[in-house]
């Protein structure tokens, strides 16, 4: 398997990548793509292309990986990647009449809480994850998840310890400098 | 403490203190609907084993990361405490809190990815620059206790080699060995923490110290871990 090309294509905040694959559906099949951001395993899609929001000065690496097994390990073929987000995962409120869960997330250097998402309740759904937005090395970084009711009152909160985010291996270190006369952006090694 | 407990699951690594909390080896991430995921032996290690449940939905097997066989077939109908084995090594099991209401009526499966865990007393990072820079130190207190009802003989206590930073340091992670710190990097190392025998019931208490002099080199992206391993014959 392997992708020959990508492309992309940004509109504001969101940027479209589209690849090309080499591999033929087998008959009654079908062609997977399988995408990465920064080495952390975001979505399986049946469509070449995918959009991915982008914050205002982000940057990140996104991997496409074909394949027409159905039961391919994702996870276990991931690329190596530099993961400056952390996917969190938890499970369903066994409480009848939770509404929503309230993502926050504090960096160790300043203790206020923010919120970083909010997803709706689903009876139907036993489990739920998130990606977080990008996150700075050698911070530490604490998050929890709280179940809020009906009513919108909070549950008690699912809470991670804080964590030091430690890109393996070292995050890329580089610097960007800018020519107003010949307008070349330069990337170099960083002093 | 957990019902299903065998020779498997005879140490419990937790927090000291009547309120201890248990000390986890590893990430899990996924399950089937109905399962919660309680705590998983070091022994399966990073990767991705799978879990699936078998006929009405309320029978339950293991595989951990590398395996070719499920473990023993485990019934799983009532709200409750489950322990399942690997069928290739009964030292790789998971422990799973089981929501009968929850379970679906039927087979199902569900890959379980598993990730060391930096976070705790059993792994930890390296100090910051400006820590190293002001000089630190670090002591954790954990409690291993026998909640089996066989007797943990010939238990070790030793410092991952890889993640040694003694060369960094010039100090490094240390283990209480009653009178000394010692830091052993393997299994072997005539310093290893040995304790002959946990009873049922019993535990000990150890620490382990990291600490950095003022102006010394730290790296906070290099990383430790502890190991742990004992007899049962439950």
């Amino acid at each position: 398997m392997a992708i020959t090309s990508y492309s992309q294509r940004r509109y504001s905040n969101v940027t479209t990548v589209t690849v090309v694959s080499d591999l033929t559906p087998p008959s009654g099949g079908a062609v997977y793509y399988h995408w990465y951001i920064d080495g952390a395993y975001v979505a399986m899609t049946r469509s070449s292309s995918r959009s991915f929001a982008l914050e205002a000065g982000d940057q990140v690496k996104i991997v496409a990986q074909d394949t027409t097994d159905p039961d391919y390990d994702a996870v276990a073929n991931a690329p190596a990647g530099y993961p400056a987000r952390r996917s969190l995962w938890w499970l369903r409120s066994l409480d009848d009449d939770v509404e929503h869960y309230r993502v926050e997330q504090r960096r160790e250097d300043d203790n206020d809480w923010s919120v970083v998402a909010i997803v709706r309740h689903d009876n139907r759904v036993w489990s739920y994850s998130l990606l977080t937005g990008r996150l700075d090395d050698l911070i530490g970084y604490a998050w929890r998840v709280v179940p809020v009711d009906l009513a919108g009152n909070d549950g008690t909160p699912w809470e991670l310890a804080t964590e030091m985010i430690v890109r393996t291996p070292d995050a890329p270190d580089f610097a960007v400098t800018f020519d107003d006369q010949t307008t070349c952006v330069t990337f170099a090694s960083a002093a | 403490m957990p019902e299903a407990a065998t020779r498997a699951d005879a140490l419990m690594l937790k927090t000291t203190g009547i309120s201890g909390v248990e000390l986890q080896y590893l990430h899990a991430v996924g399950t089937i609907p109905g399962v919660q995921v309680a705590c998983v032996a070091a022994r399966n290690g990073p990767g991705t084993g799978i879990i699936r449940s078998t006929g009405d939905g309320q029978s339950m097997q293991w595989r951990a990361p590398g395996s070719q066989t499920f473990g023993e077939v485990v019934w799983c109908g009532c709200d409750g405490m489950y322990l399942l084995e690997d069928g290739e090594d009964y030292d790789k099991w998971v422990r799973v809190q089981v929501y009968a209401d929850y379970l679906f009526a039927g087979a199902s499966e569900s890959r379980i990815y598993l990730a060391d865990m930096f976070n705790n007393v059993i792994g930890s990072r390296d100090f910051t620059a400006t820590e190293a820079q002001d000089g630190s130190s670090l002591i954790y207190l954990f409690e291993r206790k026998n909640v089996s009802g066989f007797d943990a003989t010939d238990l070790k206590l030793w410092i991952d080699p890889d993640h040694v930073f003694d060369a960094v340091t010039g100090n490094g992670v240390k283990v209480w060995g009653g009178s000394d710190w010692v830091a052993p990097d393997s299994e072997d190392h005539p310093d290893v923490l040995m304790l002959d025998r946990l009873k049922p019931g019993e535990y000990v208490v150890s620490m382990a110290r990291r600490w950095v002099a003022a102006g010394e080199t730290a790296a906070p992206n290099l990383l430790e871990c502890l190991h742990f391993s004992f007899v049962s014959y439950g």
